[in-house]
């Protein structure tokens, strides 16, 4: 029988878990150091790749072909150059380089390895990942021979952990799980009753992570070896190196108050030091960061801080002193501690991977997790491109109609009734469209399928078309654009099964092996 | 000794009952014997803690004997929060169970809403009606049976609660059911949602319902009567609310129909229900009782004397108008006059005095004798100031056509038009006032609302002469109108109520072989003088070029609401059995009006088929082919019938006009020199950039092929080059004065003249990928100095800027680009950057590459400001 798994595709480090025979989530070591948490790092060498630890060893060897932070290039058009070092912009001539979703594919090959028997399993995304950067993780799945049952929000999981979790079951009422990563960061409220859990609102920053920590830090190390000798480190070219001393110093400053290094730059080696102080004064922006978008999810959900019982931590850089403090500060209370920050997300996927696919368990497992629940909500806007009148520009516009609003609980539908405008049109032109904020503005959504109903006859303006969207809990958009007088249809699912070019993605990594 | 219970007057008890949402079984032939529980709601306070079969024996030790009213007795003395102990029955043995019961809060949270009525009959379960929490409608009728919940079958009620019993809040239930008529099975799915819940779409149903005072007072009983719950029969009530407007409706026309729908003649039901709606204090009076018991009824007599009738002798006329002692024309005997209080009435056998009966017996004796005799005599009080013998009078009076509440209600209607010279519009509508402020929810009717129907400007209907009457001719058709200023849609806009529109049978009669069409023209009326008028008419001058200068049509830029000619119209075909609009509204913004300032219009509405041409050029009506004037003579002359009447325009079936003042604060469209904008469109765009020398050329090539003059007449394009010509040799002098330009352009453009400039200007800005401090600040005093809305221009300078670089903006990048000024407060600049900042990284997800680079740049720029602020 397969093995129920759930996978957390992370930025900088990535984790797998099954649910062992009595239901209970086990979060499967690597193979190479017994880990339980994975470097997501490639090394490209000739018809090899390398993954994980051992990949961030070579960073200083052969730092063009370490791939790192890849999960951030999920939503772009980029594919990664190993003879430039860097994700450059995709286009037909460079057809042949390694896109988001084929490093992603390596990533995910390897953990499907630290268990035996992997077909189906649950991946875990960010909350605002965008509907591309969507495809692109399922894409990555499928080249790694991985059949996704769901995708699922990266902090919905963590809840979904912790409300399984027995020595938690005191966790109630309306809990904020905030999940900051290596590269993004995830707010989400939600409410837990006993196993049950219910998304009310997620607000993230794709953006956002422990890596954009390491960036400040290599600033103040620049800064600070700029004012001993008077030149500049070689960032651009050295980049990974100097990213992997800042993250051991952000570790130790996690612990200590000051940390002293020893970097090599234009002018040799130098000690540098860097206090914990100074470390949280350059981290600033990005704490003010953290603070709106706890704030917007507490508006969101129409909570005032006093109101929500608990604040959960997720992913590793909540570690950071200075985050605790903020949360505490915004929270009004310190967040629970006391839960692996780095398994609770793989350990959730597993959880909902048993409940999605029941038939596969045993008794014991079926009993350890019949009562978990869960209801999670559309993370975006979901709409159609109309024309409207704009008063005050004295003219027809095009502008976004929202359908389906954010955090609405899923499974969701939503009907609306549009018109023509004009005499005898012999056809609409549908845009379907996302976005994260109430855009009205169609410059500022993505279209994510466009289409035509055209009409078997003609008929004076305001001709009415009913418009239907549900959005199901796999994330899953189905739209119906229908001709009330003649019920001709325009009807199509979203989540494409595929990118176009997935075959011929996958025909040219099926021969790459992987450590 | 029993000592009495020390009960605590709880006022969140008294407000609303404790429930422990649970239900006991209703035997079907209702001969309930025992109180055993077949419903607990899931999540409950009872859940965990009673079971399905428990029977209750008893409430903290007092026995409820097997009796609902027992029970709820019992319940009533707890408050929310108290601990109870109920005896319980279960499988055979007693056990003492404790619940304790939170808080109503509590309550409205957890227990699941359902929303559906369904009853068992014939072992079948049958949906009786559902209400408005869910999407029902979309899936079933009444009359469906319902076969099974979550797959699991439901035969009876018994199946039904249970089934129900394992269902909480937010749980998925899926219905099968079945339509019997035509033999469907249907399956569809709701999500239960919880009483706290139920109650805002309640509210948000009783507000969006169509009869708002029905909506209103039907969301205010529900709440009154804790929900239903302490309602005998809520559902009934709530049919009974929904009929509030037509039963009000129907009191009040009764008078005015020629069906005599007279209210002595309704029905038991509906005289029943009439009583229940109307205002407590007038819950006695039986409104289907004759005249005599209504004109005596001392409820009505203190309510007609509010409005001070008694001093204009006016229970005269109600007495004696129409009714008592005959015809009208009569004089009023003097006797009667002054009325003041009944004091005995008397048939030829007994006299009964009116002080020592009931009222009850005294309706009862005006019912017997009505129906029976011709004659009664009364004794009564009348006002001594006015009487100057005795205040004690006697008088005979016939009861020959005594009719009903209607008979006061007209007489009053008399009244009004002889103290206060109404029309019929303004009695029609006062009467009708009266009538319904018997009811709930209406407002009383006072002295001040007989004023300000004084006021109104209420036009009678043109009567039908009998006279002028001809058997092959069709009915004529009148259509009357008013015009208002309303918000429509969310736009400001003209509001014109239609009245009297054709019937279905008056165009049926019209349009044999033509469409028949309502179309709406609007006039510029302001600068129309009638002395001016008849002097020139005096002169024997010709008066079409006097209403040419002195009466435009209004013109719209928006080619979906003209027939292709700028000129402003709405048409509808009134087509047989279709849709006919009560009201057509008019966006402000879709008027083009001749003139600036304040201004007349006038909304000229026809009702004429397909064969009547309206003029290209000005709208007006076309007869021997060419335009008449004859709505402007009309409007001069006041032609009191109505210009249509004299048959000259056979295919106009009805006109109708109506005017309102407005202030139009742009050039009107005779103002506008085309020129002259577009001149300066061409001095502001130079004058973006004059300072740079280099970038005047490139603006120059830019500006070119942009602004366009609209004639593309040789003429036109010399204008055009020597326009840029004279223009581009100032800027490069740097003599374009900003300040100049943008006050003759404001003379010279129209709001979204302006908002095309603004978008000109930032296209221009943001033709080299970059958008600088100084065009910035330009831009920005363009749209200030222009009147523009300050939300709407950010949000076009955000779209054209999302894409390009920011460049020096040093400092002041706040202000410049996120609408920051140092005015604000500490909190206002913090509560604008985190909505900046939301806006941003929203948009980093955003497909366009530059979009998303530059929101990314501009979310790190609101988090950074924000940084600094915090400090």
């Amino acid at each position: 029988m397969s093995k129920i798994i759930g996978i957390d595709l992370g930025t900088t480090y990535s984790a797998i878990a099954q649910l062992d025979d009595l239901g209970t989530p086990e979060v499967l070591a690597s193979t190479d150091n017994n880990k339980k948490i994975t470097a997501s790092s490639v090394y490209i060498k000739d018809q090899n790749v390398i993954v994980g630890d051992k990949a961030l060893d070579a960073l200083e060897t052969a730092p063009k072909q370490v791939i790192t932070e890849t999960k951030r290039q999920m939503e772009n058009d980029v594919v990664y150059s190993v003879d430039e070092g860097k994700w450059i912009d995709k286009d037909e001539k460079n057809k042949d380089y390694y896109s988001p979703a084929q490093i992603s594919s390596f990533i995910l090959s390897k953990l499907k390895g630290y268990a035996s028997d992997v077909k189906k399993a649950v991946i875990t995304v960010p909350a605002l990942f965008a509907e591309k950067a969507r495809v692109a993780t399922l894409d990555a799945a499928k080249m790694a021979g991985i059949e996704v049952i769901s995708l699922i929000n990266e902090p919905t999981a963590a809840a979904c952990y912790y409300a399984s979790l027995p020595n938690v079951k005191k966790i109630t009422g309306k809990i904020l799980v905030f999940d900051l990563g290596g590269g993004t960061f995830d707010v989400t409220v939600c409410e837990v009753r006993g196993e049950e859990v219910e998304v009310i609102t997620s607000r993230g920053d794709k953006w956002l992570g422990g890596k954009d920590f390491d960036k400040e830090l290599i600033n103040l190390i620049n800064e600070k070896y700029k004012k001993i000798s008077g030149k500049e480190l070689d960032i651009e070219n050295h980049y990974s190196k100097y990213m992997e001393v800042a993250e051991q110093i952000k570790r130790v400053l996690s612990v200590r108050d000051k940390q002293t290094e020893k970097i090599d730059g234009p002018d040799g080696v130098k000690e540098i030091e860097i206090t914990r102080a100074e470390f949280e004064q350059s981290i600033q922006t990005h704490i003010e960061k953290l603070k709106m978008l706890m704030e917007e999810a507490l508006d969101g959900s129409g909570l005032k801080a006093e109101n929500v019982s608990h604040t959960l931590l997720v992913g590793g850089s909540t570690r950071i002193p200075i985050i605790t403090k903020t949360i505490e500060q915004v929270m009004k209370k310190p967040p629970l501690k006391g839960v692996n920050v780095d398994e609770a997300v793989a350990a959730g996927a597993a959880i909902y991977a048993g409940l999605k696919s029941k038939k596969n368990l045993n008794d014991a497992q079926k009993k350890a997790i019949s009562n978990v629940k869960l209801q999670d909500v559309c993370n975006f806007y979901l709409g159609t491109l109309v024309q409207e009148d704009d008063p005050v520009l004295n003219r027809k516009v095009t502008s976004n109609l929202i359908l389906i609003d954010r955090d609405t609980p899923l499974p969701a539908t939503k009907s609306s009734r549009l018109v023509t405008i004009y005499d005898d049109q012999e056809a609409i032109s549908i845009d379907i469209t996302q976005s994260e904020g109430r855009e009205k503005n169609r410059e500022f959504v993505n279209i994510i399928h466009q289409g035509e109903l055209k009409f078997p006859d003609k008929k004076p303006k305001g001709r009415p078309i009913d418009v239907t969207y549900t959005y199901d809990t796999s994330g899953k958009l189905h739209c119906i654009f229908e001709d009330e007088a003649t019920k001709e249809k325009y009807e199509v699912s979203i989540r494409p099964e595929s990118a176009e070019d997935l075959r011929k993605n996958y025909e040219a990594i099926e021969h790459i092996m992987i450590e | 000794m029993i000592k009495k219970q020390n009960i605590k007057r709880n006022p969140q008890r008294l407000k609303h009952k404790v429930r422990l949402d649970i239900e006991f079984y209703e035997d079907p032939k209702n001969k309930k014997i025992e109180l055993l529980i077949v419903f607990i709601q899931k999540g409950g306070v009872s859940d965990g803690k009673l079971l399905l079969g428990d029977i209750i024996k008893s409430i903290n030790g007092i026995a409820v004997n097997n009796k609902e009213i027992q029970f709820d007795n019992e319940i009533n003395k707890i408050n929310w929060g108290d601990e109870i102990i109920l005896e319980v029955e279960r499988k055979n043995k007693i056990q003492n169970i404790k619940i304790k019961t939170l808080s109503f809060e509590n309550y409205k949270k957890t227990h699941a809403v359902w929303g559906i009525d369904i009853k068992e009959e014939k072992k079948q379960m049958v949906i009786k009606s559902y209400g408005i929490e869910y999407n029902y409608s979309n899936y079933i009728e009444p009359g469906d049976i319902l076969l099974e919940i979550n797959s699991v079958k439901i035969n009876s009620l018994n199946d039904l609660n249970k089934e129900k019993s394992k269902y909480k809040v937010g749980d998925t239930i899926e219905f099968k059911i079945e339509r019997k008529k035509i033999s469907q099975i249907k399956k569809f799915k709701i999500k239960l949602i919880n009483f706290q819940k139920a109650i805002l779409l309640n509210k948000k149903s009783c507000d969006n319902y169509w009869i708002k005072k029905a909506g209103t007072l039907m969301f205010k009983e529900w709440v009154d009567s804790d929900y239903g719950y302490n309602h005998k029969d809520w559902l009934g009530r709530r049919e009974e609310i929904l009929k509030l407007e037509t039963i009000a409706e129907r009191f009040s026309d009764a008078r005015h129909t020629e069906n005599s729908d007279y209210i002595k003649d309704w029905k038991n039901k509906d005289a029943k229900l009439l009583t229940k709606l109307l205002k407590p204090e007038y819950r006695d009076i039986n409104f289907k009782l004759n005249f005599f018991s209504l004109v005596f009824n001392s409820k009505i007599i203190t309510k007609l004397k509010s409005l001070n009738l008694k001093k204009e002798c006016c229970y005269s006329y109600i007495l004696t108008g129409k009714v008592i002692g005959g015809d009208w024309d009569k004089d009023v005997p003097a006797n009667i006059k002054n009325f003041e209080k009944l004091i005995s009435v008397k048939d030829k056998k007994k006299e009964i005095f009116v002080d020592e009966i009931s009222d009850v017996s005294l309706n009862f004796f005006f019912n017997e004798m009505v129906d029976k005799k011709k004659d009664i005599f009364i004794k009564y009080k009348s006002d001594n100031k006015f009487w100057k013998f005795s205040n004690k009078k006697q008088t005979k009076l016939s009861t020959i056509q005594s009719l009903g509440f209607e008979d006061i209600a007209t007489n009053l209607g008399y009244w009004f038009e002889s103290k206060y010279k109404f029309n019929k519009a303004k009695i029609k509508l006062a009467v009708d006032d009266f009538c319904r402020s018997f009811f709930l929810e209406y407002p009383d009717f006072d002295l001040e609302r007989i004023k300000e129907i004084e006021k109104m400007d209420l036009q009678d209907e043109p009567e039908y002469d009998e006279n002028d009457y001809s058997s092959d001719h069709q009915n004529k058709i009148y259509i009357s109108t008013s015009v208002s200023k309303k918000k429509v849609a969310g736009k400001e806009s003209f509001l014109v109520k239609l009245n009297n529109l054709p019937t279905d049978e008056e165009i049926e009669d019209y349009n044999i072989g033509k469409k028949i069409y309502l179309k709406i023209y609007i006039y510029d009326i302001t600068d129309l003088d009638e002395d001016s008028f008849f002097k020139i008419q005096e002169n024997g001058e010709d008066t079409r070029q006097y209403f040419l200068n002195n009466c435009h049509v209004i013109k719209t830029e928006d080619l979906s609401w003209s027939e292709g000619n700028g000129i402003l119209v709405q048409t509808v075909e009134l087509n047989l059995y279709e849709y006919k609009p009560t009201e057509l509204a008019f966006p402000y913004s879709k008027l083009q009006l001749p003139k600036y300032g304040k201004r007349k219009l006038s909304f000229r509405t026809f009702i004429c088929t397909e064969d009547q041409k309206f003029d290209e050029n000005d709208g007006r009506f076309i007869t021997n082919d060419s335009p008449t004037f004859r709505s402007e003579e009309y409007l001069l002359e006041s032609y009191s019938e109505g210009f249509d009447e004299y048959g000259d325009y056979t295919d106009i079936l009805s006109y109708s006009s109506s005017e309102i003042e407005v202030e139009y604060k742009q050039p009107g469209y005779l103002e506008i020199n085309r020129r002259k904008y577009n001149d300066l469109k061409i001095a502001l765009s130079l004058a973006l950039n004059q300072d740079d020398k280099n970038d005047q050329k490139a603006n120059l090539e830019k500006i070119k092929d942009s602004v366009r003059y609209g004639d593309f007449t040789v003429e036109g394009n010399i204008h055009k080059i020597l326009s840029l010509k004279k223009n581009y040799e100032k800027s490069l002098n740097r003599k374009l004065n900003l300040d100049n330009i943008l006050k003759d352009l404001k003379k010279n453009s129209v709001i979204h003249e302006r908002y095309e400039i603004i978008d000109f200007l930032l296209n221009l800005a943001t033709k080299d990928e970059t958008f600088n401090s100084k065009e910035n600040k330009f831009i920005d005093k363009v749209s200030h100095e222009l009147e523009l809305n300050k939300e709407k221009y950010q949000e076009i300078k955000k779209q054209k800027t999302s894409s390009v670089k920011f460049v020096d903006f040093g400092e002041e990048v706040e202000e410049s680009v996120f609408g920051i000024n140092k005015d604000m407060t500490k909190d206002e600049k913090l509560k604008i950057l985190r909505k900046e900042y939301s806006r941003w990284n929203a948009l980093t997800n955003n497909t366009d590459k530059m979009i998303r680079e530059r929101a990314k740049e501009m979310r790190d720029l609101a988090a950074n400001l924000r940084t600094q602020y915090s400090k």
